[in-house]
């Protein structure tokens, strides 16, 4: 049995790596002129797999429009796995550059990963467009002129909710967060806007990332009677939380205003219609009127199904941005400084409104909204209560 | 005050009857089989997938709460018979296969399943708070907590009184002896595996509306079984269940008034019982 | 099968086979060279890894001490070069400072650990690695937290980085071989096979484990302050119980006894999973399933399996 069973997986290994290199070959010959090639790195597998998913469904979906070409050049992405680990996003960050040749890098969902391959990035001088890290320092103290973020920091999406929440919610909040990075950051920023405004935190507690049980926290919640709790939690953390917050019954008595991730239409589906009410700050809306959102939900519908959410929007919005800058360049890669000149002065009609690069920090300035999660046109998304204007991270 | 220590002692013990569940499967393969098998939390995941799928299809949680352990349990028939036994009497290499095992169901699971987070409503009669005066406790977590009382107390019946139990006893105790006396330890060996996997699938169905589905957790539910299990000794019901409680509790307040360090917690628990009883706190020393 | 051979040259092949075995695979470990780049950075994860898989295989096979905690060790060593070379300290002084941590923390909990045998060593250790987890990721202070180390301006070349690391796992190999030909060697084999009778002559079983132990636990700090050179920087994932339980399929693939079979199995797993992991996100799928076919159909691993065929013997398995 052992000489069959070699030979069939000699076969199958053979097959495969005739696969890669068939697929990579077609590419060229295709395309007298070489392909511009951007390395993507997202998490496909482990906890973060779904935001990789979206993120990289956003930014095929904006390629599609414009045919995989910018600067009369065509596009190529290659993708690698993020693994939710650091030191994976290193190893492939490496592969991408040294061995696929790519000219541009995309994507990075932990912002740890964006620490571990930042030095890497800026000595290799590859320019890198972060779609998704959160943490501050990426675009602050550790910031490089290779490295641009057209997501949004954590101090920009959560700063402006303080004081709106204070105004319109309630004084008395409870504060929960994840107990990493962006959770002490975004709840830093939440702060710094609340406490200016007149607000009051009852209780500022972190729980330990993946956490399977939260009734301990609404436990604590209930105890404290605060006006409302504002919560930074994502994934299955969020959806946890949220279904023991209903079963506890504490809906009926306590508001929820709570960063933008914890009301994410991927979290939502998992929710339900307990989720109906929450209010949250975001830098997208799914009833944003504008024509770039509208022609953004209506292309996501058709080739997904399902209702889009702000992951597809920061890949969607990664790829116009590189696009832009690309047609700017007329795809000429090599030339460094002219490329990194237009990503400093890019500006999109984003499906979240204007966005624009600061040139100072090299993270996107643009809009944060308030909004309260509904049931639209059948499906569980958030709608638009207010625009909180357009904020700029301050880079210190 | 009172109330805050007493829904939190609640929802401990309702998370504890989650963990006696996993750690009962756990323990029993471990004392019948010799296996220690860390894909039981990859079980647990098919489990809840699987209830998920058909309390969709049938309209009806009590039922998929029969089946699927049924299925769970054949599978893990299956696992004994073809890939375990051949390695009878080898720990580490049974040990590393369930490892395999593990990685190879949680990513078939993300493959078909995909990896969006699921969370499984209540059966209706349970869903909701329940009022008692200005008491206010959710239904669900009490019927957990409930049903792993009763379990409990089945489980020690059937081990007690019926004769599949006494064989199961008898090969805990003394393989050897066992079969000398006319026990057949590898059919027992096989039909335990089968139940510890069934519970660990049954598990899955009645954790997965307590808790949510989410890629990751099969790792994070192996753990904690085995640290019931390595907790309350390795082999023992009993020591299943107060380990599972012991730990729920610890969890539970830890969580409540150290949150960032309950898992440290646990670990530091777990050490503390092996440094000064390392065969666990009800656990017969394992030859 | 190979019965047109002269017997002679058959039993001089056989002879030699070892040796060129043991060449062919420094060769494997230091072709990467010539490619430079990302073969190269591979090449150098795999030989820090195979360190750390080399002094796993001489715990486990030859000490008869399963392990599911070396992630701890790793990590103690790679937050300790990384911490010291933030402080201002010469990197020569970092590298003996990392594996002094490691055998520290491994003498501390040894301590506790072999009270215990078997299985319940293999729990212990995963909750005392559990235990340093916890800790490197919620000390923001120290650690960085989620956020990780960086290490700055370390000034090493691939190349050297390289050698240094192959460097480091050829001689461990071989101090390690020479260990266990030694008297102290040959009782802690007699201790795997037999406690009990090893005990009752007099012999102090605890500590020829302790040392083993210990003696493992600097090998795999060393290793840890190595990866974080290479990787320039140090995360808290390295010390999750997945790094320990790679290291275990690492050791089991390519064989637990010997020691050259883990590092073959280091070297095999670190480009097989690099590469499978680049066209599919259910990497786990293949990791898990090779892990299956491997304790299933070599047992002993990959290394003796190869050895005998290419010796013309009959596979026993």
């Amino acid at each position: 049995m052992g000489k069959v069973n070699r030979r069939q997986l000699v076969k199958a290994g053979l097959g495969l790596a005739g696969l890669a290199v068939s697929s990579r070959f077609s590419f060229a010959i295709a395309q007298r002129e070489e392909p511009i090639r951007i390395g993507v790195v997202l998490s496909y597998s482990g906890p973060y797999a779904r935001l990789g998913q979206e993120i990289t469904r956003g930014m095929e979906l904006y390629l599609e429009r414009v045919d995989y070409q910018a600067g009369g050049r065509r596009i190529q992405l290659l993708k690698e796995d993020e693994e939710a680990d650091p030191a994976v996003a290193v190893r492939k960050v490496r592969k991408l550059v040294e061995q696929d040749r790519v000219h541009l890098l995309a994507g990075i969902i932990l912002s740890s990963s964006a620490y571990g391959i930042r030095d890497y990035v800026h000595e290799r001088q590859i320019p890198l467009v972060v779609a998704n890290a959160a943490a501050n320092g990426i675009t602050r103290e550790r910031r490089s002129p290779y490295i641009f973020r057209t997501s949004i920091s954590a101090w920009q999406q959560h700063y402006p909710m303080g004081p709106w929440v204070a105004r319109n919610v309630g004084k008395r909040v409870f504060l929960l967060a994840l107990d990493y990075a962006f959770g002490k950051e975004a709840t830093a920023a939440f702060k710094e806007g609340f406490l200016a405004s007149g607000g009051e935190p009852v209780a500022e507690v972190y729980v330990p990332l993946g956490s399977t049980d939260y009734s301990a926290v609404i436990s604590r919640i209930a105890a404290a009677r605060p006006e409302a709790v504002f919560a930074v939690l994502s994934g299955s953390d969020a959806v946890i939380f949220m279904r023991q917050f209903v079963q506890f019954g504490l809906n009926r008595t306590v508001q929820l205003a709570v960063s933008g991730e914890v009301t994410d239409e991927n979290v939502l589906e998992a929710i339900g219609d307990a989720a109906i009410g929450a209010k949250s700050g975001d830098h997208w809306v799914y009833t944003l009127n504008n024509s770039a959102n509208r022609e953004f939900i209506r292309a996501y519908r058709q080739k997904y199904g399902g209702v889009p959410n702000h992951f597809a929007v920061r890949g969607y919005d990664a790829m116009q941005f590189i696009v832009g800058a690309l047609n700017d360049v007329q795809g000429d890669v090599g030339n460094k400084s002219r490329l990194l000149t237009a990503f400093k002065n890019a500006k999109i009609i984003s499906p979240r409104g204007f966005v624009q690069i600061d040139p100072e920090t090299n993270n996107a300035t643009q809009h944060v909204y308030a909004r309260e999660v509904a049931r639209i046109d059948g499906v569980l998304t958030n709608r638009l209560i207010a625009d909180l204007g357009v904020i700029r991270d301050p880079g210190k | 005050m009172a109330l805050l220590l007493l829904t939190q002692l609640l929802n401990s013990l309702a998370f504890a009857m989650l963990l006696f569940l996993l750690a009962l499967g756990l323990s029993l393969i471990f004392g019948v089989a010799r296996v220690v098998n860390l894909a039981h939390g990859a079980f647990y995941m098919l489990g809840a997938y699987l209830g998920l799928v058909l309390t969709n299809a049938l309209g009806n949680f009590w039922l998929a709460l029969l089946l699927v352990p049924l299925g769970v349990g054949l599978l893990g028939v299956a696992v004994e018979r073809f890939l375990l036994r051949g390695l009878h009497g080898r720990e580490l290499e049974q040990v590393l296969l369930t490892i395999g095992l593990g990685f190879v169901i949680a990513d078939l699971l993300r493959g078909v399943f995909g990896a969006a987070i699921r969370s499984v409503p209540p059966p209706p009669e349970l869903s909701g708070p329940l009022f008692l005066g200005a008491f206010l406790y959710p239904k669900y977590p009490l019927f957990v907590l409930g049903l792993g009382v009763a379990l409990f107390l089945a489980v020690r019946l059937v081990l007690a009184r019926t004769p599949f139990g006494i064989q199961v006893r008898a090969v805990t105790a003394d393989p050897d002896m066992a079969s000398a006396l006319a026990v057949p330890p590898a059919r027992v060996s096989l039909l335990t595996f089968g139940v510890g996997t069934a519970l660990a699938g049954l598990g899955g169905v009645v954790g997965a509306p307590l808790i949510a589905l989410a890629p990751g957790l099969d790792a994070q539910m192996t753990l904690f079984a085995l640290i019931v299990v390595v907790i309350g000794g390795l082999g023992r019901i009993e020591g299943a269940f107060w380990g599972a409680l012991l730990v729920g509790v610890v969890d539970g307040f830890g969580r409540l008034f150290l949150p960032q360090a309950a898992m440290f917690l646990i670990f530091a628990l777990m050490a503390l019982v092996l440094a000064l009883k390392p065969e666990g706190l009800l656990g017969r020393r394992v030859a | 099968m190979m019965a047109w051979i002269p017997q002679k040259a058959l039993k001089e092949w056989r002879r030699g086979l070892p040796w060129l075995m043991r060449g062919g695979l420094w060769l494997l470990f230091l072709a990467p060279l010539l490619v430079q780049g990302y073969t190269l950075y591979l090449a150098t994860e795999a030989a820090l890894f195979g360190l750390a898989a080399v002094a796993l295989s001489f715990l486990l096979g030859h000490g008869g001490i399963p392990s599911l905690g070396q992630a701890a060790f790793l990590g103690l060593g790679a937050y300790a070069v990384g911490l010291s070379l933030k402080a201002g300290l010469p990197l020569a002084l970092g590298l003996l400072v990392a594996p002094a941590v490691a055998a520290l923390y491994a003498l501390l909990t040894g301590l506790l650990l072999f009270r215990t045998h078997g299985i319940f060593v293999l729990m212990l250790t995963l909750a005392f690695g559990q235990m340093v987890y916890s800790v490197a990721h919620k000390w923001n202070a120290v650690t960085g937290g989620d956020d990780g180390l960086s290490l700055q301006g370390t000034g090493l070349s691939p190349t050297l980085l390289h050698l240094g690391a192959l460097g480091l796992l050829v001689l461990a190999v071989a101090g390690l071989r020479l260990l266990l030909q030694s008297p102290y060697g040959k009782t802690l084999e007699a201790i795997r096979q037999n406690e009990e009778k090893v005990r009752s002559l007099g012999v102090p079983a605890f500590y020829y484990k302790l040392w083993a132990y210990v003696l493992t636990g600097a090998l795999t700090g060393l290793a840890g302050a190595g990866v974080a050179l290479h990787r320039t920087f140090v995360s808290p994932h390295d010390l999750f119980w997945l790094t320990s339980a790679t290291l275990m399929v690492m050791v089991l693939l390519g064989g637990s006894r010997g020691l050259f079979g883990a590092a073959f199995g280091a070297l095999l797993y670190t480009f097989v999973q690099a590469w499978v992991s680049s066209f599919t996100e259910l990497w786990g799928l293949f990791v898990g399933g090779l892990l299956i076919l491997t304790v299933l159909f070599a047992r002993e691993g990959l290394w003796p399996l190869l050895e005998r065929k290419l010796g013309g013997g009959r596979g026993s398995a």
